[in-house]
């Protein structure tokens, strides 16, 4: 497929993915050639942006001809069918946690949908993400096992998930991932934050009549800027999107936006995350923002960024930089000792069996990771 | 005098309304069911409560059809959304 039309494809994407929010962007309604669109509309998929291109479409913003049109509604449906059956889901789990004393906040997709979206169809989303309390995590885990949820990789040894992990996901019946969450992030921004206390920065939400409990505006702007910066290189445009919403239309404490982001040394991250919307979708942050943006990262924080949205993310930097992140010697040792010599069971599932299922299959891992730090300082 | 019953949505559906279309889902069911054109605008209008009647002069006059044919339509189709626990009759009344 020639590159231009892959171009294009990429081009009109951002686009859809900053309409509606005040952007440098073209504001004529905007057209795609019959030969981008189909590199166009499998990009639009990927990046879960259909709600927003119908949104678009719908608005006379987008101009597409009758074809393009159904191919796009019927994508956005079985993403609206894909949705709906997940919130099924949730209100499914919610009654099971419920009656089993675990209380749960629920994360990303369906709070960004009903949260400061203006409307939840233009906010697919692909799994659910639930974050629980780490005094909770084993009988969460049991929860989800009961209901037909199997762990898809077990943790490396025991006790390693409420120390260091990030989430656990847990595969249920017709391929719903649920993402059961310890903290927000793996890694050193997951371990400088303080999980528990997001349960006090939580507030209730309505859905189909019943209340959950989702992360208050100012706490959800934090976590949308530390999955668009860490969660995917280069960043996932919706996640770069959900930063932009928020900011626009959630109801922020911009003043403890910044008290929050110095506590949890996310000045980088957040920076990072505003700056994608300003080069990848055309987006500038409010005015509100600018304390926030104003706060200085440490340069520990700007390395530990790089760790994920640098080459040293294939070179084992998160784990190096998470080492660093772990309070004690102690406990530095039992998050190298897990890595180093994981349980049987969890190297079998997470190598796939066979020779890369041993323990030198695994070392030989880190000593890639070694040679390509040695020869980039070399460079 | 009688006045004509009035529906709403159930406040317990999970639905997502896009373009003319619109998928709602009962929570405890496994289907889905798709509502498109003048069914999709109708299911807009029950965000409120609304009378039959109120419905058919909407969508009449939306879709520039006759009141008839539009009342014929909108009987079944509240018949079976109600059927299907979709919509409620309002409580308010």
């Amino acid at each position: 497929m020639p590159m231009s039309e892959i171009a294009e494809g990429v081009a009109l994407a951002r686009w859809v993915a900053g309409f509606g929010l005040a952007s440098d962007g073209e504001t004529l309604p905007v057209s795609v050639s019959d030969q981008s669109w189909s590199p166009a509309f499998a990009y639009l998929n990927a990046q879960r942006l259909t709600g927003l291109a119908v949104a678009a479409a719908e608005a006379g913003a987008l101009s597409l001809t009758e074809s393009q049109e159904e191919e796009l509604l019927r994508g956005h449906r079985d993403a609206m069918v894909w949705v709906l059956g997940i919130e099924r889901s949730l209100l499914s789990l919610r009654a099971t946690f419920e009656a089993s004393g675990v209380e749960f906040v629920v994360l990303k997709g369906p709070t960004f949908a009903h949260g400061p979206y203006p409307d939840p169809s233009w906010r697919p989303f692909a799994d659910l993400d639930l974050l629980v309390r780490g005094r909770d995590w084993r009988r969460a885990c049991e929860v989800l096992e009961a209901e037909g949820y199997h762990r898809d990789l077990p943790e490396p040894r025991r006790g390693f998930d409420e120390r260091f992990g990030k989430a656990a996901t847990h595969t249920g019946p017709g391929g719903l991932q649920v993402d059961l969450h310890r903290t927000l992030v793996l890694g050193p921004f997951g371990l400088w934050l303080d999980p528990d206390g997001l349960f006090d920065r939580a507030e209730r939400f309505e859905l189909a009549g019943r209340t959950l409990l989702r992360l208050n505006d100012t706490a959800l702007l934090l976590h949308a800027a530390m999955h668009a910066s860490l969660g995917w290189r280069p960043p996932f445009l919706l996640s770069v999107r959900d930063v932009a919403q928020v900011a626009e239309s959630g109801a922020v404490d911009w003043e403890e936006a910044r008290v929050l982001a110095r506590r949890w040394r996310l000045a980088a991250v957040v920076r990072h995350a505003f700056g994608a919307g300003v080069e990848m979708l055309g987006i500038h942050p409010p005015e509100e923002a600018a304390g926030l943006l104003a706060l200085s990262p440490r340069r520990r924080e700007v390395r530990a960024l790089e760790a994920y949205t640098t080459e040293r993310r294939g070179r084992g930097g998160m784990a190096l930089s998470t080492i660093g992140a772990i309070h004690g010697p102690r406990a530095k040792l039992a998050y190298v000792w897990g890595l180093i010599f994981p349980d049987r069971r969890f190297l079998t599932a997470r190598m796939g069996g066979g020779e890369r299922s041993s323990y030198r299959g695994r070392w030989k891992v880190a000593f890639r990771w070694l040679r390509r730090r040695q020869r980039s300082i070399q460079r | 005098v009688t006045e004509d019953p009035r529906y709403r949505r159930s406040a317990k559906v999970l639905f997502r309304s896009y373009a003319d279309e619109v998928v709602v889902a009962s929570p405890t069911g496994k289907s889905f069911e798709l509502l498109s054109g003048p069914a999709a605008a109708a299911w807009n209008l029950l965000s409120e409560a609304r009378s039959e009647e109120e419905m058919v002069r909407a969508l009449s006059d939306a879709y520039q059809a006759p009141e008839q044919t539009v009342a014929n339509d909108i009987r079944l189709l509240i018949q079976d959304l109600q059927g299907r626990g979709l919509i409620d009759p309002d409580a308010d009344e």
